[in-house]
């Protein structure tokens, strides 16, 4: 998927069918509605970046695709199928892997642990293993030791590493920047091309990044529930400072 | 030394059998955040089992163990987490603590149906290889028993680590308590490893059942309270940690096989003669004093959405009046032995109203309220009547009970200090451990106790001879000992007038604060609210409203039994009633009343009386007589528990339409008194007046929105008559006609609109 | 002018992750001061270290020149602290009047003169435009408006310091402007307010002064103008480009 700046290439074959679609999707938590009517759709082997301030439903997007959340109106489809109201380890059984705002591990288990528990969706503990050691050696020296105290990058990368290990269909990835130095915030975006470069169909939500439009074949922008903007990443980019900085800078 | 060494063998041996059991109770709270306080009572239960098949059916030993342990105890906490537990996530604290009780109770019940029906019957049950077979260790003749128990704990401990630690199983049991929602994300079951929980936590109840049951009676109380010896332990690792819960059984062991040695078998003190079985609540008192603070609460995100209407003052003395009238009616109409029926249930209602204010609206617990009744009664007897005085001549004064409300007040402040720094949970532990020292410290106290200090002689009667006879109060030119229909107008009165005080209190800036603790302690802090004060101050009122209901409830039995009377399990059921009446409402505190002394002897007595009456069908009117007394009251908390707003709000909220017919509800209401009449007069006994009361009560509101289908449109479950869409032809067939129709075929008809109303 | 609340070295570990690392910052009487950062930098655990709900591994807290570092919440409150939450905090089973109206009542219980709690509670949801929400629930209105009401409930303790954890949140454009003026007016009253937000515009229309926090460090502090050009606050914000 490498762009050649400059030149326009004009794709004759049609486009990929969509593995996830949102459809008109409404959901909140209680009587508090979060997603006014949200339509995305993320196609197969495309990397999808969602973008937008604190507050504008991303992360309630990510939990209505894990299943976390059940829509109160609209459609969540995966692979053209309605999964409205499957419940999240079902999903995760059938391909998609999510990781969760914050760390998505396990504090008080160990690394190894961790990986345990990425076994369910039907991996065996010692591939795992293998395939999240090789890609992370640092994750492997400390195999023992409880997840909790390692260090925010090491954890996003003990996340990561169950992530990849478990050859997802779809992945999605919240806020993976979160607390973490822009040098390792790098590494795990190129992790991420790379792992789109499998074939892998990915949804990225940050809130703050420039860094994940490098690696995006559409940006979309979330405002107060509803979907603002999409785009290809350089006509995000040009509506991203003025989202978040009131124009007020450049 | 010698004497050092057996005790000590002896402690470890009993730590071991609590290290077993608290170790179940820890991994069953880790892993679906729900305090099993059932866990003894499930211990209790299979330990019976035990017995049924090994002595009384002749298993041979090894079988019945692993048909006990291996199937029964699984079997019981698989189904306990998919047919009652599943459902709790997400409720609120008081639901969580609510049904475990429930489902104690119900255990309890069964049990006693089942095994304990004939109160003379004493079963026992062997220790393993017999009561002779000892081994020699340290010059120590130790019984195979304990020895057997202290490897089983080891066996125990190894099996636990490796299950958790080592199996995919354990593992996601153990990912559950760090995020249930990522185990999910993960492709994990969270649903089974909480099946896991209840099942690891039975197996181990049935363990430690077995094993203790030949060192303690085979009976329901005794095993039952396993479960505070064991959270007595696991307190020691904040229910957390499964290493310390052990170190903490171990040290409960050796205390109470130390107390033993030191009281020589506890005959040195007589007033300290029970203390053994009060040293786990000791204990836990001294390391509620060593936690650290928590963390205060933030509001929780609860699915279910706890909100109480706060009535009026007006409006509640509105009812007051109406219901010290029914009362009235109700009361003129009915014989001697049922008045005190009315009197009991209406006495559990004036204890009830303490946790509307405690549990209802503050959000704390308190399951210790007989034991505060308990405490009462004897100060005010003490005051009014005092050894060698006779309380049927006396009569009950108000300095006296105003002592004995004050004693429980700063009685509940004592046992709540502790507690209040830390979670709800640990108060109603506390408070649940209270109620054991007071059974066996004041309650079964049964000699003078007669103390020398300072050259004087001091006397005090707790329950000499096990019971106490209480006065009843002589105010108002009323002898109350005379007249049970007095007695139970006064009642009614008292619950009345605390009612009210009640709903202001709830309406005064206190209650505010209340309502705002509940919901946020940490915003209320950030107010500057000293939320410890208050909660302590809530507690002690509370107690001190238990404390005066209990002296009315001991007045209304006249004689009580120390044992019997304040039982820590009816301090649970009366808990656990109020919960299902309505614990945010004062009429939630009378429905508990009604339930738990009405209701259920009510249906007792009724099947009794059919059971005599109609001798071929004597076996199942038997069985429902049994069945409402011994299971009643459990089931429903099992079923209706969990709304956490109660059934009194259903009931407000299915009565709340009919103000829009008010004709029609006065029409019932006269009809109802023209009812009464004729009971007081005498042609329609009063069971007929009941019957058709209780029944009219579910079936005239539906007559009347059915007579107003268009007033009512929303609660038939029928869309407005205004945008229905049935054909013009079939009004009148496929809906019932209604006004707008006329109008409309008038105006279609061209005929003027009729004035006159229909 | 003398700082009214000023935090020194303050270090929160949990576990092993330092969540926020040695941040020193002073909060001055009649100026709003904000505090900006990426998700998760630290703000909010910061905000409970100065309000006593979360205990620091190390550094000081001062109010009003008083180290209240080893305090309950309750007695900095008493002190003068005040503070409204990201995750509302809002007590459920009152209506949006008594919420108000009860923290006034708290304040009575530990303040002198006494207030007369229900005209004040009016004057606040007078002043923050609640008036027609007023006896309603609280879980009934929307977000941005329990935030007025967060608000609204820690005005009523008369408070020397405030500290706001994203108050415009949930606000639309509209609401936020009549936002920004009245916490000028606060301060201009003598409040010291503490502004966290994500909304950069109303911080730099507002604050007279900005700490910027990212992954627990203070990287940046200055007035508006010097923040927005800051090098360092840019990449916080949108990260490092690859392009």
């Amino acid at each position: 998927m490498t762009k050649i700046v400059g030149v326009e290439i004009v794709e004759h074959e049609p486009d990929p069918a969509p593995l996830i679609e949102l459809v008109g999707v409404r959901a909140g938590y209680g009587s508090i509605e979060v997603l006014h009517g949200v339509d995305l759709v993320v196609r197969e082997g495309a990397v999808v970046a969602l973008l937008g301030p604190n507050g504008g439903g991303k992360s309630t997007t990510v939990k209505v695709l894990a299943g976390l959340l059940t829509p109160t109106a609209g459609e969540v489809r995966l692979a053209g199928r309605c999964v409205n109201g499957t419940s999240a380890d079902v999903l995760a059984r059938l391909g998609v892997c999510t990781i969760p705002e914050g760390r998505g591990i396990f504090p008080n288990l160990t690394v190894r642990e961790n990986l345990r528990m990425a076994t369910q969706t039907g991996t065996r503990l010692s591939r795992v293993e293998e395939t999240a050691y090789a890609r992370f050696p640092r994750i492997a020296e400390r195999r023992n030791q409880l997840a909790g105290t390692m260090s925010g990058g090491e954890q996003q990368m003990l996340a990561m590493a169950r992530a990849l290990a478990v050859d997802p269909a779809v992945l999605l990835l919240d806020e993976l920047s979160m607390g973490l130095a822009p040098l390792i915030v790098e590494e795990l975006y190129e992790l991420v091309a790379q792992v789109a470069s499998e074939g892998v169909s990915i949804l990225v939500i940050e809130q703050f990044a420039r860094t994940v439009l490098g690696i995006a074949d559409t940006a979309a922008i979330m405002l107060s529930g509803r979907i603002a903007a999409v785009g290809t990443p350089q006509e995000i980019e040009q509506q991203l400072s003025s989202a978040y900085l009131g124009g007020s800078h450049e | 030394m010698s004497n050092f060494l057996f005790y000590t063998v002896s402690g470890v041996a009993l730590g071991a059998v609590y290290a077993i059991a608290a170790s179940g109770l820890v991994v069953t709270y880790t892993t679906t955040g729900i305090f099993n306080f059932a866990h003894g009572a499930i211990g209790m239960f299979c330990a019976v089992t035990y017995w049924q098949l090994r002595v009384d059916w002749g298993v041979p030993t090894w079988l019945a163990i692993i048909i006990v342990v291996g199937a029964v105890a699984p079997a019981l906490g698989i189904f306990l987490e998919i047919a009652i537990m599943r459902g709790l996530e997400g409720t609120s604290e008081i639901t969580k603590l609510v049904i475990p009780v429930a489902v104690l109770l119900a255990l309890n019940g069964l049990a006693t149906w089942i095994w304990f029906d004939d109160p003379t019957q004493v079963k026992s049950v062997d220790p393993f290889f017999g009561s002779l077979s000892t081994v020699s260790l340290f010059g120590q003749h130790l019984l195979w028993h304990n020895v057997i128990g202290v490897f089983v704990a080891i066996a125990v401990a190894i099996t636990l680590r490796i299950v958790l630690y080592r199996t995919q199983l354990g593992v996601t049991m153990r990912a559950v308590v760090d995020d249930r929602s990522l185990v999910r994300l993960n492709g994990g079951r969270p649903d089974r490893a909480a099946m896991a929980g209840w099942a690891i936590g039975a197996m181990a109840a049935a363990i430690a059942g077995i094993l203790i049951s030949p060192l303690i009676s085979l009976q329901v109380l005794a095993l039952t309270l396993l479960v505070v010896d064991a959270y007595a332990a696991a307190i020691f690792g904040r229910l957390r940690s499964l290493p310390l819960t052990f170190a903490g059984a171990i040290v409960l062991g050796l205390l109470k096989s130390y107390w033993d040695w030191f009281s020589a078998g506890g005959t040195k003190w007589p007033f300290l003669q029970n203390f053994r079985n009060a040293v786990p609540a000791v204990l836990l008192f001294v390391v509620l004093l060593a936690l650290p603070q928590d963390r205060l609460r933030g509001a929780v995100v609860s699915r279910t959405r706890e909100s109480f209407h706060v009535p009026t003052v007006r409006q509640a003395v509105a009812w007051g009046v109406a219901l010290i009238a029914g009362i009235a009616m109700l009361q003129a109409i009915v014989a001697g032995p049922d008045i005190i029926t009315l009197e009991h249930g209406m006495a559990l209602g004036v204890m009830g109203l303490s946790l509307v204010l405690l549990t209802g609206y503050a959000g704390e617990v308190n399951l210790a309220l007989f034991s505060f009744a308990g405490i009462a009664t004897i100060a005010a007897w003490q005051f009014d009547v005092g050894p060698g005085g006779n309380a049927l001549t006396t009569s009950l004064s108000v300095p006296g009970l105003a002592i004995a409300t004050l004693i429980c007040a700063l009685v509940g402040g004592l046992v709540a200090l502790p507690a209040l720094r830390l979670r709800g949970l640990y108060l109603g532990l506390a408070t649940f451990a209270f109620a054991i020292f007071v059974l066996n410290e004041v309650l079964l106290q049964s000699d003078q106790l007669t103390f020398h200090q300072l050259g004087l002689k001091f006397h005090l009667d707790l329950f000499t001879g096990g019971t106490l006879t209480v006065p009843r109060p002589n105010w108002f030119g009323v002898d109350f000992h005379a007249s049970e229909r007095s007695y139970l107008m006064l009642l009614c009165v008292v619950f009345v007038l605390l009612g009210i005080g009640l709903i202001a209190l709830r309406r005064s800036a206190y209650g505010r604060a209340l309502a705002a603790m509940k919901d946020s302690p940490a915003a209320c802090a950030t107010l500057g609210l000293n939320v410890t004060r208050l909660k302590l101050s809530v507690f002690m009122l509370s107690a001190a409203m238990a404390g005066l209901g209990g002296v009315l409830y001991s007045a209304q039995l006249r004689t009580v039994s120390g044992a019997n009377d304040y039982d820590v399990f009816l301090s649970l059921g009366l808990f656990m009633l109020v919960v299902i009446g309505g614990v945010g409402y004062v009429s939630g505190a009378f429905l508990a009343g009604v339930f738990g002394g009405i209701s259920f002897a009510v249906l007792g007595s009724l099947f009794d009386k059919l059971a005599h009456d109609y001798a071929s069908f004597e076996p199942l009117f038997h069985f429902g007589g049994k069945f409402s007394t011994l299971l009643g009251s459990a089931l429903a908390g099992i079923f209706l528990g969990r709304n956490p707003t109660g059934v009194a709000q259903q009931i407000m909220d299915g009565f709340r339409p009919l103000a829009r017919a008010r004709t029609a509800v006065g029409i019932w209401i006269a009809a109802e008194v023209a009812l009464w009449v004729l009971s007081w007069q005498g042609p329609l006994s009063h069971w007929w007046f009941a019957i058709i009361t209780f029944v009219s009560v579910f079936v005239v509101p539906r007559i009347i929105m059915m007579r107003y289908p268009d007033r009512f449109a929303a609660e038939l479950g029928r869309p407005a008559p205004s945008d229905d869409d049935v054909p013009l032809e079939l009004v009148g067939l496929a809906r019932p006609f209604t006004e707008a129709d006329r109008e409309l075929f008038d105006a279609a008809l061209s005929i003027a609109a009729s004035t006159e109303p229909v | 002018m003398d700082p009214v609340l000023e935090v020194h070295g303050i270090t929160v570990r949990f576990g092993g992750n330092v969540a926020v690392d040695g941040v020193s910052a002073r909060v001055e009487p009649g100026r709003v001061t904000g505090l900006i950062g990426p998700n998760g930098a630290g703000k909010t655990t910061l905000f409970n270290v100065v309000t006593g709900l979360l205990t620091p591994s190390a550094g000081r807290v001062v109010l009003g020149g008083r180290d209240v570092t080893r305090q309950p919440p309750f007695k900095r409150a008493r002190g003068g602290l005040a503070r409204t939450f990201q995750r509302l905090e809002l007590f459920t089973s009152l209506s949006v009047r008594d919420n108000i109206r009860v923290a006034g009542e708290i304040r009575n219980r530990w303040a002198r003169p006494r207030i007369d709690a229900v005209a004040e509670a009016d004057r606040v949801i007078e002043l923050l435009g609640l008036g027609a929400l007023a006896d309603r629930g609280v879980s009934e209105i929307p977000t941005g408006m329990a935030r007025r009401v967060e608000l609204g409930r820690s005005l009523m303790t008369q408070p020397k310091v405030l500290l706001l954890d994203e108050p415009a949140s949930g606000q639309d454009e509209q609401e936020t402007d009549e936002f920004a003026e009245l916490l000028v007016r606060l301060a201009a009253n003598g409040t010291a307010v503490f502004l966290v937000e994500h909304d950069v515009h109303l911080v730099m229309a507002t604050c007279a002064y900005i700490y910027v926090l990212d992954f627990g460090v203070l990287i940046a502090e200055g007035a508006p103008d010097d923040i927005r050009s800051n090098q360092a606050v840019l990449d916080a914000y949108l990260g490092e480009s690859l392009t």
